[in-house]
């Protein structure tokens, strides 16, 4: 379950999004065109093959791609390889959902390694569309850019880097807990970083 | 690198609906579809059954990716028109070929009785649980028989949660 910061009565304002759907599937495609109308977005932008999809994203910015994992001339997760590779701005970096009809733990991974923001099973219903574009409205992740991958960070959680090894960026803390710099805090200091009150000067 | 984010932004501004009505007109366009995808269904059941009528044994590659294509289009639209019985075999039969491709086994049976089975749930009357519950039964036996995990349960189509 994906927690939202948001109320039923909270309003999205999706009219201006440029929406790419790649699906070679046509009842697939019809699902999709009409789920994202009745969210108000108003050009969908449809594509039954990835070469369609590749030129569009050099002509138009898009807000949001949403691909299936098969397609007939690439598979969905090269199209995202290919997509993040491009260094066409800002489509590079647009968040990108990939679907799948089956979905082994391997098409999983695969598709968090291709650079997917998420990986989404079919059937989709409406709901949990609007919850993954609501979560992708909120994503706060980096992007990274290596030669093994681009897209965003693959960590959700902040655990560190792995047991026994050390941390490949800056922000990587040390998995030992060094000697302290500076005195201890009192146990007032202590409390009130817990139970912050109001004070009248 | 800090990436803005534009779907965020674009969101957020002035106008647009509510989620509530952004998803009751999403589920309201959805309902008009039924038909085709019920259409749908009965074309990509027929990819399945095309394909493992090709299929030998040992399994040609073709035929296998068509039952497996055939199965994947079954999954993402059965569950969308009341066929959760259906969606379930056909996960069930991805999880066999996957099992079949791994460990380079091959049971032509287990596979034709999905093909069966999918046949059998698009024929039975909607109302008809007793009978679904029974294919799916015996289904599981074959899943247990080879390890396949067994598939989960399609997301509810209902909208409860969001309207809380």
């Amino acid at each position: 379950m994906v927690e939202l910061p948001y109320r039923a009565t909270d309003r999205i304002n999706l009219s201006c999004a440029e929406i790419l759907l790649v699906d070679s599937n046509r009842e697939g495609m019809s699902v999709l065109t009409q789920m994202f109308a009745g969210f108000g977005v108003h050009t969908p932008h449809c594509c039954a093959t990835a070469g369609e999809a590749l030129e569009i994203i050099k002509k138009r910015d898009m807000t949001i791609i949403i691909v299936d994992t098969v397609l007939p001339d690439m598979s969905g997760y090269d199209f995202v390889r290919t997509l993040r590779r491009s260094k066409i701005k800002p489509n590079c970096f647009a968040p990108v959902i990939l679907m799948s009809g089956h979905t082994p733990r391997s098409m999983v991974l695969e598709g968090r390694d291709c650079g997917a923001n998420f990986v989404m099973a079919k059937p989709v219903n409406a709901l949990t569309m609007l919850k993954r574009i609501m979560w992708l409205a909120t994503e706060t992740r980096d992007f990274i850019t290596s030669t093994d991958y681009v897209g965003p960070d693959r960590r959700f959680q902040r655990l560190g880097p792995p047991p026994g090894k050390a941390g490949r960026r800056k922000t990587d803390l040390p998995a030992t807990i060094g000697i302290a710099t500076g005195p201890d805090l009192s146990q007032s200091e202590i409390n009130q970083l817990f139970k912050p009150t109001k004070v009248n000067l | 690198m800090k990436v803005k984010n534009r779907l965020g932004e674009m969101m957020r501004q002035p106008g647009g609906r509510s989620l509530v009505e952004a998803l009751k007109g999403a589920e309201k366009r959805l309902e008009k579809l039924s038909p085709d995808l019920l259409k749908g269904l009965d074309r990509a059941i027929a990819r399945l059954e095309a394909g493992a009528a090709q299929l030998a044994d040992p399994p040609n590659e073709k035929a296998l990716a068509e039952v497996y294509q055939g199965s994947n289009e079954i999954i993402a639209l059965a569950g969308l028109v009341g066929y959760a019985a259906i969606d379930e075999v056909a996960h069930g039969l991805c999880e066999l070929i996957d099992a079949f491709t791994a460990e380079g086994q091959w049971n032509d049976q287990a596979i034709r009785v999905h093909i069966d089975a999918v046949q059998l749930l698009r024929a039975l009357p909607q109302g008809d649980k007793a009978g679904r519950e029974q294919v799916l039964d015996g289904l599981r036996k074959v899943w247990n028989r080879f390890g396949v995990r067994q598939p989960a349960a399609p997301p509810p189509a209902a909208p409860e949660e969001a309207a809380g």
